[in-house]
């Protein structure tokens, strides 16, 4: 028996391009890198970001809860308010207990933790803020969206570090087809652009020092590439089952057909050569939307310009793959949002479906010579396709592969 | 009218984001949307610019009931250094 799929009805997207699913799509399209000197992170070795440029949760939320919560769910809620508007539902009118809330999100929340811990360390204890767990905890992000949306059923994170927002829509798709809600709103909400943040992943090395040319230091699949560039962002999707969508006359953008998700068991950060693990979530994905590889027409890579990852992606899409279909890292405009990722790159695979034109990969000028790719470059391509996979590969070794199809 | 402690109306709209044309001495903590958490979080800000601890807030204290509370506290702590 075939899987359902879930319908997309709405999409909200928050992005170093901008805050909205159109600013996003246009930045995408546009291939142009928003990598540049992050005045927040001076002095540490890594001090380049993609951030977010006019967020203003005072405006778009309220003040008070800009001073709450931080930035990764200030940005969920903006995202989640989009895709529930895009959807055409209210949540004033609709039946709670039967709305999920699934979000993704890789690490806690550095944001402010910085000023506490040194409090801390100065014997300052009365001075730590009591909201310093509350606005930190990874389930904040579906917390808090399901608090402002009253989505009163189940309501939780997943956190599979650079997996996790991939990882919550499978879940969400399974979910749904488990009967355990009508709706479900998921995605990934993170923002990595933060003191701790930065000199964590700097000392791992997973980070390019491409200090010189910030612009140009995402460089998916490219020979240059040397490691990813610290970001953040949300997308928020919404999810029915199809007769659900039908039913109420939404508008359905594009299918969520198949969910694959394997661990490589391998080492704690690095993928094994072969991809393995990945390949295996790529089949399962194919199963799952009951397809197979000549269906698929287009690939949104995980691509995060490490050489490690790249180099693994592709032995895997060339495992799965006679001839890999055309494939784009979105990585190389917006760089590495971690938890946020996953969502983000499925909403521009949604928006690659509805459009049939495929975004270009930013600073891809020489493709590694290890490499045998069709990479989109320039300013996209029109091609048309009915089928297209998103993957995402996070550190534990988590593989979670989305299918999408045209609505 | 009874003014509103000064240091209060700062940690209201400074500390928690309340804008400050909601501010009424008869405005209950409730009335301007603060939940005990939001009151932990006040209790901290206010002691971290005074010095002083505010106890026996409630949700239910209006500004007014507040800013007698904060200058008891205060001409307590002052009595105390007193002596």
């Amino acid at each position: 028996m075939t899987a359902e799929g879930a319908a997309i009805t709405g999409i909200g997207m928050v992005t170093p391009s901008g805050v909205g699913v159109q600013a996003s799509w246009a930045g995408i399209l546009s291939g142009k890198p928003t990598a540049e000197v992050d005045d927040e992170l001076a002095g540490l070795p890594v001090a380049f970001s993609c951030r977010v440029p006019d967020l203003d949760a005072c405006a778009r939320l309220t003040s008070r809860l800009a001073l709450r919560l931080d930035r990764f769910t200030q940005m969920a809620l903006i995202a989640a308010h989009e895709a529930v508007a895009d959807a055409g539902l209210n949540s004033e009118a609709w039946h709670g207990e039967r709305v999920a809330v699934v979000m993704g999100v890789g690490t806690a929340s550095f944001d402010r933790l910085e000023a506490e811990v040194m409090k801390l360390a100065s014997d300052q204890v009365r001075k730590i803020s009591p909201l310093m767990i509350p606005r930190s905890i990874p389930n904040m992000a579906s917390g808090e969206i399901s608090l402002a949306l009253k989505a009163r059923g189940p309501s939780f994170a997943t956190s599979t570090a650079c997996a996790s927002g991939a990882t919550a829509l499978g879940t969400a798709l399974l979910l749904l087809r488990a009967g355990a809600c009508d709706i479900a709103i998921a995605g990934g909400a993170e923002s990595v652009r933060n003191r701790i943040s930065a000199v964590g992943f700097s000392q791992l090395g997973a980070l390019s020092t491409r200090s010189g040319s910030p612009a140009a230091a995402s460089r998916p699949f490219d020979t240059g590439r040397d490691g990813f560039v610290l970001s953040e962002g949300a997308a928020v999707l919404v999810l029915e089952r199809p007769a659900h969508a039908r039913g109420r006359g939404a508008r359905t953008r594009a299918i969520l057909s198949g969910y694959g998700a394997t661990c490589d068991a391998h080492h704690p950060t690095a993928p094994p050569v072969d991809g393995r693990g990945a390949a295996a979530a790529l089949r399962m994905a194919l199963a799952d939307a009951s397809l197979t590889a000549d269906d698929i027409g287009h690939i949104n890579a995980h691509g995060t310009s490490t050489p490690l990852n790249d180099a693994a992606e592709c032995q895997a899409l060339q495992a799965v793959f006679p001839q890999p279909p055309p494939t784009t890292s979105n990585k190389g405009v917006w760089g590495h949002s971690i938890g946020a990722a996953g969502a983000i790159e499925a909403a521009v695979t949604a928006l690659t479906l509805e459009h049939q034109l495929l975004p270009p990969t930013a600073n891809h000028t020489q493709q590694d010579p290890a490499f045998d790719l069709d990479i989109v470059t320039g300013s996209g391509r029109h091609h048309q396709v009915r089928a297209a996979v998103s993957n995402s590969f996070g550190f534990g070794g988590h593989n979670a592969v989305l299918i999408l199809t045209v609505g | 009218m009874t003014d509103i402690n000064e240091v209060l109306t700062r940690c209201l709209t400074d500390g928690l984001g309340l804008p400050a044309d909601g501010l009424h001495p008869e405005a209950t903590f409730d009335d301007l949307g603060l939940d005990s958490l939001a009151l932990l979080e006040l209790a901290v800000i206010y002691e971290d610019k005074t010095g002083h601890e505010p106890t026996g807030l409630t949700a239910l204290s209006t500004l007014a009931q507040a800013t007698a509370l904060l200058a008891s506290h205060q001409a307590d702590s002052t009595t105390e250094a007193g002596t």
